[in-house]
């Protein structure tokens, strides 16, 4: 393949749908692949969709950018993305607002909504690299009609990737088909000694793993509030895996209506610190120091360089983990997280893949996003976070259309158990 | 009066080799060029990570051991969030809920000579800041700052004790014995100093804490002084407020940095990109291992082995070094290793030296010995050689023959003793034990030390028949 061609395709998709943020014109390589923003690229601006990161040329590679050049990719590009990943949409972006290459006057979804919508687009690529903290690799996989796979948290190495909320960040594929995912996630997974969270449970060849008979579960919360025109595609495919010879059965998620309370809760608490390095002193934005105190300059680049949603985060989560709100809500939290995860461990020991929703909704017009309050915005991350916060591996496959715009269907399975999501992805794409 | 109510948080740096969350070395630190020793996690970069040291748990754990305290069954690390220059992320990775070490206890004599146990409530690791140079003199006239990330991510231990220390004295006293303690366990280098946070309140008062005292010495001068201007406003009627002071040593006073009602928030947040540790019995027990003998389990042994007095052997388990080099001597020489070792400590004081500070080694101190306790030299002359030895070890040879009693002709020197001092030959043929006394002095002083009084005696008889 001519990796020129390739840059050039890149360089019209994004004049079409605004997809990335950095070109790499030089990329040099035997297959392009597209790496959301916020995963640094030794020589290749990192912005993580912020202004404050305008200049940002990062010293190293991330753990997954050695891996994939080693395999012979060539990074073509750094996609578009929400600020720092803050967004279900890719509408709080400080560069350019990716549009759905399916409905252009439609969003991709969001955080990874550049890396989602060039594989929906892309002639050459077969898969390109996102991140989801709270179903930021799902929601735009199901909203471009492409195959998302969230791996188990510890599986692929967080080095060189910026932070959002550590505890839940986790590095994924956004690829056409669910074998090119499968090739893509064996590609960037494995033990990193640079990532304490890193895990030594051996790396699996996922792309030789087929179909295999399965159980089932059906969570009916995730049921709840979902278009019915999408909780009808979805379960067609929970059917289609049965006359393939799989057995489903109705399960109950009990603490679902926590998720997203918690999530919220933790992911801003560690995201409002996260945030507070940058300030203008060592690197990114920065302002004239003259005539102010450390704390004024600080001030004055946080408040030229962060976006609304930015700022928005770091004010709640810094209100969340303050002395007398601490119990109440930060600790809280850490404590329905550890329910959440057994809820899906107690539904891991009756079946093998949970099949649900991607997303409650189509992906939505811009004009009806603007409409949105903030709190909307947050709880249509209702189906995403709770397999967010368990850290468990999630396969969002496309499984039809609803008024011309893809539907998903996501696949959870139980932790380090991605060959099991994988066999029921086969199911629904060929089903 | 109330006595005082004072409480520690003495902060140690811990001698790894390399920083507590990246591969930077601390080897040759202080001379460094600035930011030189730096790298994408101790700098605060985005996508970099921290992970720990291993070296430093095992430290930490010895601490905590050494201390008696409470081993957790796990660790775990929190961030502690504020806006600072010196900071590379804006927080500090820092152990909060649940320390590596609890509830322990460090001995220590009070001035009445009575044995208290100071409280350890906990012990910590953390990771240090940036240093700070402030251009153009000191914090109020600095034009600018400068900040050097050499030191960023250098790993500390954190101890904290209860408010029970009574007087000023008492915390130096305590300092003293928990840095022969570190330095025994080898996780502190000696020449590093010791930091602390004070903590004091009179009468049942506010609290007042002082910040960034180095050295046990300045703690217990910065706590006097506090002392003093507690008791000034209690007799002046005001009341002391609870805040926090900065100690200013050039000035020797304490000045006030913030109010308790101002004091910071730090949002703890448990560090996500660090999993829990557990202290696995394997781990504890490697850290057990390294754990050499105490110092006052040497103060034990060297009482009940021999029968050192106590005064002598708590002087010589004060420094590791001292303590070593006595074990060493005591097997070649029992007789003479303990009052030798005391006239060295008397000696390195008199210099204002430590024993790891001279060239002195145990070869060489063994020798003396044996020259001694052959008779070749006398005891005096021996104390003057160490002396010279102390300033200059590799002399020893010469000194050796200088001082030696073979190389002088005593009856020669005594009859220039009786010529040079008629006055009290005379006194002595009347019968003065004193004119006897005085001449054996004169010898043993112009011999420079090479001819003891037994012998000096002897030989004046001879000659005054």
């Amino acid at each position: 393949m001519d990796i020129q061609e390739a840059v050039g395709e890149a360089k019209q998709l994004d004049e079409k749908y605004d997809l990335f943020i950095t070109i790499n014109e030089s990329a040099e390589g035997n297959f392009p692949i597209a790496v959301k923003d916020n995963i640094c690229t030794k020589g290749l601006r990192t912005t993580a969709g912020s202004k404050i990161l305008h200049n940002y040329v990062p010293v190293f590679d991330a753990t997954v950018v050695e891996k994939l050049k080693r395999s012979g990719a060539a990074v073509l590009g750094k996609t578009c993305m929400d600020e720092f990943g803050f967004g279900t949409f890719s509408v709080n972006c400080a560069y350019k607002v990716p549009k759905n290459p399916v409905d252009p006057s439609r969003s991709c979804g969001g955080s990874s909504g550049g890396s989602a919508g060039y594989v929906a687009a892309s002639k050459y690529a077969r898969f390109a690299i996102g991140q989801s903290t709270g179903g930021s690799i799902t929601c735009p996989a199901a909203f471009c009609g492409v195959v998302g796979i969230t791996p188990t948290y510890g599986l692929v190495s967080r080095y060189g990737l910026i932070d959002y909320a550590n505890s839940l960040d986790k590095i994924g594929v956004l690829a056409k088909t669910v074998s090119d995912a499968a090739k893509g996630l064996s590609i960037i997974s494995g033990h990193d000694s640079r990532d304490s969270t890193s895990s030594n449970v051996p790396a699996k060849d996922y792309a030789k793993l087929q179909e295999a008979k399965l159980r089932i579960g059906v969570p009916k919360e995730y049921f709840e509030g979902v278009d019915p025109k999408i909780a009808e595609r979805v379960w067609r495919s929970i059917k289609s895996l049965e006359s393939g010879g799989m057995k489903y059965e109705e399960v109950s998620l009990p603490h679902t209506k926590y998720a997203i309370p918690s999530y919220y809760i933790i992911a801003l608490s560690e995201a409002s610190t996260n945030l507070a390095k940058y300030c203008g002193m060592r690197y990114g934005l920065s302002s004239d120091p003259s005539g102010k105190s450390f704390n004024e300059y600080f001030s004055q680049v946080r408040s030229q360089g962060f976006g609304q949603e930015a700022k928005r985060r770091v004010v709640l989560g810094t209100y969340a983990r303050m002395a007398g709100y601490r119990d109440q809500y930060y600790l809280k939290a850490l404590k329905v997280r550890a329910l959440i995860i057994e809820d899906f461990k107690r539904a891991f020991g009756e079946v093998d893949v949970l099949a649900a929703p991607s997303m409650p909704v189509i992906a939505p017009k811009f004009s009806e996003i603007e409409k949105l309050t903030p709190l909307q915005h947050y709880m249509s991350d209702v189906l995403t976070v709770a397999p967010n916060l368990a850290g468990i591996p999630h396969l969002s496959v496309p499984c039809g259309k609803v008024e011309g715009m893809p539907v998903g269907v996501q696949l959870l399975a139980d932790h380090f158990k991605e060959e099991k999501a994988f066999a029921a992805g086969f199911g629904v794409e060929n089903g | 009066m109330v006595e005082p109510k004072i409480g520690l948080e003495v902060h140690v740096q811990l001698n790894t080799s390399t920083k507590l969350f990246c591969p930077c070395p601390l080897a040759g630190l202080a001379a460094a060029e600035p930011n030189s020793l730096t790298c994408p996690t101790c700098l605060g970069h985005p996508g970099s990570k921290p992970v720990l040291n291993r070296m430093a748990v095992e430290k930490g754990i010895r601490i905590a051991l050494a201390l008696g305290c409470a081993l957790q069954e796990s660790m775990y690390f929190s961030r502690k969030t504020y806006f600072y220059p010196d900071m590379s992320k804006n927080f500090q990775i820092t152990q909060y809920e649940i320390p590596l070490g609890k509830d322990g206890g460090l001995e220590i004599t009070d001035a009445q000579g009575r044995k208290k146990t100071i409280r350890i409530t906990r012990i910590h690791i953390e990771e240090d800041p940036a240093k700070l140079v402030h251009a153009g003199g000191h914090l109020e006239s600095a034009t600018h700052v400068l900040a050097d990330y050499n030191r960023s991510g250098v790993p500390l231990c954190e101890i904290v004790t209860a408010p029970d220390f009574q007087t000023p004295k008492e915390t130096r006293v305590f300092l003293q014995k928990l840095r022969s303690i570190l330095d025994y366990i080898g996780v502190f280098d000696v020449g590093a100093a010791i930091k602390a946070d004070a903590n004091v309140s009179i009468d049942g008062g506010s609290r007042v804490e002082i910040k960034n005292v180095t050295g046990f010495v300045e703690v217990e001068k910065a706590l006097a002084d506090e002392i003093m201007r507690q008791k000034w406003l209690a007799d002046d009627g005001k009341p002391v407020e609870r805040e926090t002071r900065a100690w200013v040593a050039e000035k020797r006073t304490t000045l006030p940095l913030r109010k308790k009602e101002s004091e910071e928030d730090y949002g703890y947040i448990f560090e996500p990109d660090l999993t829990r540790i557990n202290l696995a019995v394997a781990l504890v027990n490697k850290a057990a291992k390294g754990m050499p003998e105490l110092p006052h389990q040497k103060f034990e042994r060297y009482r009940r082995e021999y029968g050192i007095n106590s005064e002598l052997a708590a002087s010589i388990v004060t420094d590791l070094d001292v303590a070593l080099l006595f074990e060493q001597l005591v097997r070649s020489q029992p007789k003479l290793a303990a009052s030798w070792i005391n006239i060295l400590k008397k000696t390195l004081y008199f210099n204002g030296l430590e024993l790891r500070q001279t060239k002195l080694s145990v070869d060489t101190f063994s020798k003396l010995l044996e020259l001694v306790g052959k008779g070749r030299v006398t005891s005096r002359g021996g104390e003057l050689m160490l002396r010279e030895l102390v300033l200059d070890a590799s002399r020893f040879d010469e000194l050796a023959a200088k001082y030696s009693k073979s190389e002088i002709d005593i009856g020669k020197l005594a009859e220039e003793v009786l010529k040079d001092n008629k006055k009290a030959v005379a006194d002595y043929k009347t019968g003065s034990r004193k004119a006897l006394q005085f001449l054996v002095g004169e010898l043993v002083k112009k011999s420079g030390g090479r001819v003891d009084a037994r012998s000096a005696s002897k030989e004046l008889e001879k000659e005054l028949g």
